[in-house]
């Protein structure tokens, strides 16, 4: 399970780590934290600020220390590392084969696409070559189309790391997002829209590769894009000038 | 008994799983000891059915944490005393509204109790930006704050303000032990042995004696220079550096500062400052000590 989701982009901690934080006092396994998450506490006071004031909150509550608790209770995947890297390790070499494969495609496309010369031209073709070469097109056509659909199913791929701060909840000021919600499939050009904000904020729309495509300062509880969207998934953020207070995505057909 | 005796017994004491049996723990950075395989199914389990199953009943069993919400903001003056009812009910209709986006957004990596202390103080936010922010910042004097008689229950308060400084030094995992021993030496409190055993529990022998002759007795007549100049050859070689005297002061009165931020709360409900906290610090070392003394 990773941590990094207990801390925002400014390596604060969200919502959620705050109230992990407070979960380990109640149940006195404070042992038990991601060493980064004692370590930042120690030496964070607007962090150590945020987990007395919900500790303060949940004074009356009593935690029965014997319950399982869903993040320190959790059971370990075995071999969970060894099977990340293998995924990894498989990934790369399918970039690889890909990219290989890409190339390949490319420059076969190339040479086929030299314009025959003037004296090729003028050749007469005989109704058999006329058939080879037609066959020959619809190859290379076949190829065009594959290498791009290859390219347009990688702008749907999700990034791991934007994923993370999807639907995480940030603290100090609860936002609620109109549209889209995450994961709408959405129509150009695209209306951002929210509410419980009454700060100019800045909106930003990344792609999946984590590429800021637009920026934007707003005063009101919306935003309209200018650009035309290509298919793809997107993620956007919503920012006031200290911390990120939304993630989300959508989906461009 | 020998000091050096006590030591061993502490270092032993620190071993065992139980601290407190051994009457020799404050404040440890917890570890778990118990068996989980046959536990009970946890409580959250039932409100995670009940937000899913009866809203109705879950809203309800948010009260007691909406109702310190709303405490702690009319404490700190940002809400007004007397509108809990209105106030209450505004926060239940955000609740209410924020139902099915918390059924979306809880992804049960903590307690479900906790994540809703989280929405709600959220919530109590939002309220106070949006109704209460622009408001002239009023602290009535409650009725029952006009006439004050020293009550039984306020025995109470020093345990409780205990527990919180408690709570507070977990905040910092490190260097909590470290401290609260520089504060028991900022405001010139005796040490006892497991003051600084639990800040270095393998210290060498003459340090300990150094420290314990030093400042085991009374020394209110030292003079803070003094006592953290006495205090560096000693605190170097536990921590590795090289700290003067003045620096080790101002490493102390630092933390002091951030520990009575933290002590006041946010927003602040108390008023404590470095005096107040020497209070507190006397009265819990007046408390080991008696708790020392019946062991013995």
């Amino acid at each position: 399970m990773t941590t990094s989701s207990f801390f925002t982009n400014r390596m604060h901690l969200t919502d959620e780590g705050v109230a992990l934080y407070v979960d380990a006092m109640k149940l006195k396994r404070t042992a038990e934290l991601p060493k980064e998450m004692l370590k930042h506490v120690e030496y964070c006071p607007d962090c150590q600020l945020q987990i007395v004031e919900l500790y303060d909150v949940l004074k009356n509550e009593v935690y029965d220390t014997t319950m399982k608790h869903p993040y320190f209770d959790r059971v370990e995947e075995p071999n969970v590392g060894y099977t990340s890297i293998m995924y990894r390790v498989a990934a790369v070499l399918a970039g690889v084969a890909l990219l290989g494969v890409g190339y390949y495609f490319i420059t076969t496309t190339s040479i086929q696409q030299t314009p025959p010369s003037l004296v090729e031209k003028e050749k007469p073709q005989s109704i058999e070559q006329q058939g080879n070469l037609a066959e020959t097109n619809e190859s290379v056509r076949r190829k065009e189309t594959t290498v791009q659909q290859q390219d347009f199913a990688a702008n749907f791929v999700e990034s791991p790391n934007l994923e993370d701060l999807v639907q995480t909840q940030f603290r100090s000021i609860a936002v609620e997002v109109i549209t889209p919600k995450a994961g709408d499939v959405v129509q150009q050009p695209v209306v951002f829209k929210w509410k419980g904000v009454n700060e100019p904020l800045t909106i930003k729309i990344l792609s999946n590769k984590e590429r800021t495509l637009a920026s934007a300062n707003v005063n009101t509880n919306s935003y309209t894009t200018k650009k035309i969207l290509s298919p793809g998934l997107y993620y956007w953020k919503l920012e006031t000038k200290d911390e990120v207070i939304y993630v989300g995505k959508f989906l461009v057909r | 008994m020998q000091l050096w005796e006590y030591r061993n017994r502490c270092i032993a004491a620190q071993n065992c799983c139980s601290y407190i049996d051994c009457g020799i723990s404050l404040f440890p950075l917890h570890t778990r000891t118990h068996d989980h395989s046959n536990s009970e199914p946890m409580r959250d389990q039932l409100s995670l059915e009940l937000l899913r199953n009866n809203p109705e009943q879950f809203i309800r069993l948010c009260q007691p944490i909406v109702d310190i919400c709303i405490h702690q903001y009319q404490e700190s003056g940002r809400f007004p005393y007397g509108d809990e009812k209105d106030i209450s009910q505004t926060v239940n209709e955000h609740l209410i509204n924020s139902l099915e986006s918390i059924k979306k957004q809880y992804n049960g990596r903590v307690l479900l109790r906790t994540y809703m202390g989280v929405v709600i103080k959220n919530i109590c936010y939002q309220v106070y930006k949006k109704e209460y922010a622009n408001k002239a910042k009023i602290i009535p004097l409650r009725p029952d704050h006009a006439v004050y008689e020293p009550d039984p229950a306020d025995t109470f308060l020093l345990e409780k303000e205990l527990e919180r400084l408690y709570t507070v030094l977990q905040l910092f995992p490190t260097e909590r032990h470290k401290i609260y021993l520089g504060m028991k030496l900022f405001f010139k409190i005796p040490l006892l042995p497991q003051d600084v055993l639990r800040w270095k529990p393998n210290i060498e022998k003459q340090h300990y004696t150094l420290l314990m002759t030093t400042f085991g007795t009374t020394y209110g007549t030292m003079s803070l220079g003094n006592i953290f100049k006495k205090l560096a050859p000693v605190w170097n070689v536990v921590e590795r550096n090289r700290t003067s005297g003045p620096g080790i002061q101002r490493w102390i009165n630092d933390r002091i500062q951030r520990i009575i931020t933290l002590m006041n709360g946010n927003p602040p409900r108390r008023a404590y400052t470095k005096k107040l906290l020497q209070h507190l610090l006397s009265e819990e070392y007046a408390r080991s000590l008696h708790n020392e003394l019946n062991n013995q």
